[in-house]
C-alpha cells in the first residue's frame, strides 16, 4: 500500500547514526519493495538544502569517517523513485531559498497539505 | 382540447382532448426516470484520527494538529483530533489557544483523553466547550475502524 | 464473531525519556483488552525498552527503599503485555530493529520479543488492519 513518510523532526543524533533513522528506514523499507513517498515539513525541509557539510567531527583522537551525507541520502530516495515533497511555507519561514535546493523536490503550499494527505491511503508522521 | 402544464413550467401542453392526455401521461409513466443529479457530487471522503501530543506553549516549531484538522474538515473529511500528554493543557476553558478554538468552530471532532487531563489537574468538568472527554480505548476503535491516525 | 484485526505500533522512545513511552504502553494495553493481535517494531531508542538488564533501586529522596519504590521498568511492561495476551489467547509480536539493538548494546533482552528489521516493520504493517507510527523528538 503507498505509504506518505512525513518527516519533521530534523538533526536528531544524525551525527551518531550517519544518516536520518526516518530516511533511513525508508530506504531499507524501499529496498524491499516498498512503496513509498515522503513529505518534508518543519525543520525538516532542511534535508532538502545542497551543500550540506557536517564532516570533522572528533573527539580526542577518535574521528569521524562517515558523517551524515542527507542531502545525498535524500537524493538518493528520488534515484529510487520515491517522490519527495516539501512545505514550501515551512522554507519560506526558515529563509531557505528555492534555489538552494537539491534537484527533484516537489513543493507544496501547507493550505494544500489536505489534498496530499488524501492521495495517500497510508500516513506515517515521523 | 386538453392541456398539461407542470408547476415548474410556464407554458401548457395542448393536446386535442383529454383521450389525448391520458394516452401521454400513461405513455410517460412507462418511461425509465432519470436519476436525480447532485448539485455537488460527493466523493470519497476520508476520516482522520490526528493525535496532539505536543502543546501550543512550547515554541511548537510548525504549529501543531489543530490547524491541518480544520483544513481536512474544510475539505470534506471525517476529522477528530485527540489531545493526549501536554496535548491537553489548552482545553481549560480559560486558556488561550486560538487554532483549537478555530479546530472547534470548524466543526473538528475534539477530543481530551481523560487521563492525560487527570494527570495535570484539568478538570473535565470545565474544559472549552467542543472538547469532549475521551478514553484512550477510542484510539484503539477508531484504528481499528480504519481511520487514518498521524501521532505529533 | 470476526476476530478483530491486528493492529500494529511504531515505537522509538528510550525507556525514561518521554511521555510518549507510557502513553504507547497505555495504547497496547487498549488494543489487548479490544481483543487485537498487536504488533510492535521497536526502532532506535525503544530497543532498549525490552533490555533484560533494567534494574530497580531505591529512592532516598522518595524516602522509599527498593521494594517499596517498586520503580517501573519497561521490560516488566512488555512481560506484562505478552502474559496478558497469552491469557486472553491473543498475540504479542516485538520486534527490535536489529542494528539499533547492536549500536546501543541491549540485545540481552527479556523472553518472548524477537529481533528482526525494516522488513519485518512492512510486513507487520501490511498484514494489520492500521498502523500507528509515534515517532520521537
Amino acid at each position: 500500500m503507498l505509504t506518505l513518510q512525513i518527516i519533521e523532526t530534523a538533526y536528531r543524533a544524525t551525527l551518531e547514526e550517519q544518516d536520518d533513522p526516518v530516511m533511513w528506514i525508508t530506504h531499507a523499507m524501499r529496498g524491499a519493495g516498498a512503496e513509498l513517498a515522503v513529505l518534508l515539513r518543519g525543520n525538516a525541509v532542511s534535508y532538502a538544502v545542497a551543500g550540506q557539510d557536517c564532516s570533522g567531527l572528533q573527539f580526542g583522537a577518535w574521528k569521524q569517517a562517515q558523517p551524515p551525507r542527507l542531502v545525498a541520502d535524500l537524493s538518493s530516495l528520488l534515484a529510487k523513485g520515491v517522490e519527495v515533497l516539501a512545505v514550501e511555507d515551512d522554507l519560506v519561514e526558515r529563509g531557505i531559498a528555492t534555489a538552494s535546493l537539491t534537484e527533484g523536490i516537489q513543493l507544496v503550499a501547507r493550505a494544500k497539505l489536505a489534498e496530499v494527505l488524501e492521495r495517500f491511503p497510508r500516513i506515517w508522521h515521523w | 382540447m386538453a392541456a398539461l402544464r407542470r408547476v415548474d413550467e410556464e407554458t401548457a401542453v395542448l393536446f386535442d382532448d383529454a383521450s389525448a392526455l391520458t394516452r401521454h401521461l400513461e405513455a410517460e409513466a412507462e418511461l425509465p426516470r432519470s436519476a436525480p443529479t447532485a448539485k455537488h457530487e460527493r466523493t470519497s471522503m476520508s476520516r482522520y484520527l490526528l493525535i496532539e501530543s505536543r502543546d501550543p506553549y512550547a515554541g511548537n516549531e510548525t504549529g501543531g494538529y489543530a490547524a491541518l484538522a480544520g483544513q481536512l474538515k474544510s475539505a470534506g473529511h471525517d476529522v477528530a483530533l485527540f489531545l493526549v500528554q501536554n496535548g491537553v493543557l489548552p482545553v481549560r476553558a480559560e486558556a488561550r489557544c486560538a487554532e483549537l478554538r478555530d479546530a472547534i468552530g470548524a466543526r473538528v471532532e475534539v477530543l481530551a483523553d481523560e487521563f492525560s487531563l487527570r494527570e495535570r489537574g484539568i478538570d473535565a468538568a470545565r474544559v472549552l466547550t467542543g472538547v469532549q472527554v475521551a478514553p484512550i480505548a477510542l484510539v484503539i476503535e477508531r484504528l481499528a475502524a480504519g481511520w487514518k491516525t498521524l501521532w505529533h | 464473531m470476526t476476530k478483530p484485526q491486528p493492529l500494529t505500533f511504531v515505537l522509538m522512545d528510550a525507556p525514561f525519556e518521554s511521555d510518549r513511552t507510557t502513553t504507547a504502553f497505555r495504547l497496547l494495553e487498549a488494543a489487548l483488552e479490544q481483543g487485537h493481535d498487536v504488533n510492535v517494531f521497536a526502532y532506535e531508542g525503544a530497543v532498549a525498552l525490552s533490555f533484560a538488564r533494567q534494574a530497580r533501586h531505591p529512592n532516598a529522596v522518595h524516602g522509599r527503599n527498593e521494594a517499596d519504590e517498586a520503580h517501573p521498568l519497561a521490560r516488566e511492561w512488555i512481560a506484562a503485555l505478552l502474559q496478558k495476551a497469552e491469557t486472553k489467547s491473543l498475540k504479542v509480536d516485538w520486534v527490535n530493529c536489529g542494528l539499533c539493538v547492536d549500536e546501543r548494546g541491549v540485545a540481552e533482552t527479556i523472553s518472548g520479543v524477537r529481533r528482526g528489521g525494516p522488513p519485518d516493520f512492512w510486513a507487520m504493517a501490511e498484514r494489520a488492519a492500521n498502523t500507528l507510527v509515534i515517532a520521537t523528538r
